[in-house]
């Protein structure tokens, strides 16, 4: 109809009619995606899609929140690594002839710090005289011995006698000489204070070396009686200087990171229901006596447990377990499409007990109908493990585990299709569903280390506690979730 | 896909089939639905539930007849059932106290085409608007219209009555309608001219 014809008003009902005929609209997709899934129920997807989000929201979570180790420089070795000279033709690191702990060579020390000659030079790091012992030029730090090329503050040529002594550095007392500004004259001619101890006494040389690593030694030589102080370079002071000590410390819990494929039952209880005749009217069919095995045809389906643990080693054989979870159960039941009808459920009143009808509109029936299709019962929901391992036996590479957990459970989404009163329907009540429930998991695995990764495979079984229904139904389901559990982490 | 065909698909539950006759009959479904609903959500609501209708229940149709036919009955019935199980007519206008309705002028404002013959039906209050939209455009009796509503075999005439005159005045008012005067008159002054 264009807008030049005019209609005379006994046309009216002809206008609109024709006008309302030819109006049309294109609907929004959300129409037809409503409509096919409630269409095809069996074939709905999201509870996957949210159990992956989760996975990949878990994982994400773990690496950013991930423990690192503390690891910092080394002490002694890492000192007397990078002070050798690759060029010292006659260095040797140690010799096991005739060697002495740091703490043996201790009490000497007086002694060569009188007899030390002069070291003129003043630009050098001073060091504090050392011991004397059978050592000609013992140091605190370890020296070059191709010495005679050298000039004033390294080592004098008469070093060169002293080709078997290396001296491992003790750690701290550089520091101490260098704060001191100590020169190798004062250190040898004056007493000299440094935290209100004589760096020069032996008291103090016992108390720095006494808790050090063995300093190996060679004794086998005697001391010059005009052995120079040893004299330091710049260069090496700065770089020993630079290094601390630090303590290595390593944390106790591990993280896995955990997947489970898993196959889902569903296991009814006893039923206890009152009898609707004497108590209800309005029902027209009568409640017949439950049978725990009801006439439903029903057959497990796949589901999927993804988690992040964390295990804590209580002693040698126990690990304290804690996590999070996230778990998708399903189940298919078997019916047949069925023209829109009314069907009821026998329900009872938490409190009272009373029961009362529920009733809406079934699709679906059990038994007789049009087309068969499959009705998936499901639940996704999380859940936080707490439990115990106990290890059975194995060796650095290979273990074996059991273990077991109790997990409160949180449904976040499901959907339940029940039988009507009559067993000839299936409709659905959300109402019924129980949010907040209760798990058990018991399981056993072989733990596996390569070079930087524990794997872990073994079965696991999982059991809820707790009926997927509140008490509003008198019948119980509890899923039953038998699943292949593989894990990895950090060794 | 023809009839037979998508028919046959439907009733094995091929969701190819379901969603080409969904394709094919949904514009005009959700035409009829717009009439009743008071905006666009409800009457796609209205169609979603309709087709579920339609589906469950195509077993039942034996060919008697157009299949648009038979699908818009049902479409109309579920519109109805929402607006009642809804209360939406409480929230309007009650059929039988509506004399006191007063349109806004400015609702009136430019609508183009059929629609604009719709959007002047959906103008008017809902009780006159389903009186209206079941007994002119979808062709029921007053007889069954009273069943459907609950309401009594005259109350649907007089009902039909004023709102047959309340969009006739709309429909003038945006120049779509002349009265026969009117439009006498204008033809007699052009030929004198």
């Amino acid at each position: 109809m264009t807008m030049e014809r005019k209609f005379y008003t006994d046309k009216f009902e002809d206008l609109i009619k024709e006008s309302a005929d030819d109006f049309k609209m294109i609907p929004s997709k959300k129409v037809w995606q409503g409509l096919y899934n409630d269409l095809h129920p069996g074939r709905k997807w999201p509870s996957l899609v949210v159990t992956f989000a989760l996975i990949f929201g878990l994982l994400t979570i773990s690496y950013l929140n991930t423990q690192q180790h503390e690891q910092l420089n080394t002490n002694v070795s890492d000192l007397g690594k990078s002070s050798l000279n690759s060029s010292n033709k006659n260095s040797s690191l140690i010799n096991n002839t005739n060697t002495k702990t740091a703490a043996q060579v201790a009490p000497q020390r007086q002694t060569i710090s009188k007899q030390s000659s002069t070291s003129t030079s003043s630009s050098s790091v001073p060091v504090a005289v050392l011991a004397n012992t059978s050592i000609k030029n013992l140091s605190y730090y370890d020296f070059e011995e191709n010495a005679e090329t050298k000039g004033e503050g390294q080592l004098s040529s008469r070093s060169t006698s002293f080709n078997e002594n290396i001296f491992k550095p003790i750690a701290g007392v550089a520091d101490d000489i260098h704060k001191s500004n100590l020169t190798p004259q004062t250190a040898v001619d004056q007493p000299h204070v440094v935290g209100n101890q004589d760096i020069n006494s032996p008291e103090y040389f016992n108390n720095r070396i006494s808790n050090l690593p063995a300093a190996l030694i060679n004794i086998d030589k005697p001391l010059s009686q005009n052995s120079a102080d040893v004299n330091l370079t710049t260069d090496e002071s700065n770089t020993t200087k630079n290094q601390k000590v630090k303590k290595v410390r390593t944390s106790k819990v591990r993280w896995m990171y955990s997947l489970s494929p898993t196959v889902s039952y569903r296991r009814y209880t006893a039923f206890e229901a009152p009898n609707a005749n004497t108590v209800l009217s309005g029902l027209t069919n009568a409640v017949p006596a439950f049978d725990v095995n009801r006439k439903s045809s029903q057959h497990p389906s796949s589901g999927l447990e993804a988690g992040i643990t964390m295990k804590y080693p209580l002693n040698k054989y126990f690990k304290f377990t804690s996590g999070f979870q996230a778990n998708y159960s399903s189940y298919i039941i078997e019916a047949r499409t069925v023209h829109s009808t009314t069907a009821n459920l026998l329900l009872q009143n938490e409190r009272t007990g009373m029961p009362y009808a529920f009733s809406n509109s079934a699709y679906y029936g059990n038994g007789a109908g049009i087309n068969p299709v499959n009705l998936r019962n499901y639940a996704v929901s999380i859940s936080l493990p707490v439990g115990l391992e106990y290890l059975l036996g194995g060796n650095d590479w290979v273990k074996f585990y059991v273990a077991a957990t109790a997990q409160p459970v949180l449904a976040l989404a499901s959907k339940s299709y029940v039988l009507s009163t009559d067993n000839k329907f299936y409709l659905t009540n959300p109402e019924m569903a129980r949010h907040i429930n209760m798990a058990t998991n018991f399981g056993a695995f072989m733990s596996v280390n390569s070079k930087k990764i524990n794997w872990q495979l073994g079965p696991q079984v999982n059991y809820q506690m707790l009926s997927s229904f509140t008490d509003i139904y008198p019948v119980k389901e509890h899923y039953v979730n038998y699943g292949i559990k593989l894990a990895f982490g950090r060794r | 896909m023809t009839e037979e065909v998508m028919l046959h698909g439907c009733l094995n539950n091929n969701a190819a089939a379901q969603e080409a006759l969904y394709t094919r009959f949904s514009p005009r479904m959700l035409g009829v639905c717009y009439r009743f609903a008071r905006n666009r959500e409800d009457a796609e609501d209205m169609l979603q539930e309709g087709f579920i209708k339609v589906f469950s229940q195509l077993y039942q149709f034996r060919n008697q007849g157009a299949l648009e036919g038979w699908i818009r009955r049902i479409i109309v019935h579920t519109c109805i059932n929402v607006l009642k199980k809804n209360k939406k007519f409480s929230e309007s206008v009650d059929l039988i106290h509506a004399n006191s309705i007063h349109l806004n002028e400015n609702n009136i404002h430019s609508i183009l085409q059929a629609k604009q013959v719709v959007e002047s039906i959906r103008l008017l209050p809902l009780g006159y608007r389903t009186v209206l939209n079941l007994y002119a455009i979808e062709g029921f009796s007053h007889r069954e219209i009273a069943h459907i509503l609950d309401i009594e075999e005259s109350t649907s005439r007089s009902q039909y009555t004023r709102a047959k005159a309340m969009l006739e005045d709309i429909l003038i008012k945006k120049k779509i309608l002349y009265k026969p005067r009117e439009h006498f008159a204008m033809t007699a002054s052009g030929a004198n001219k």
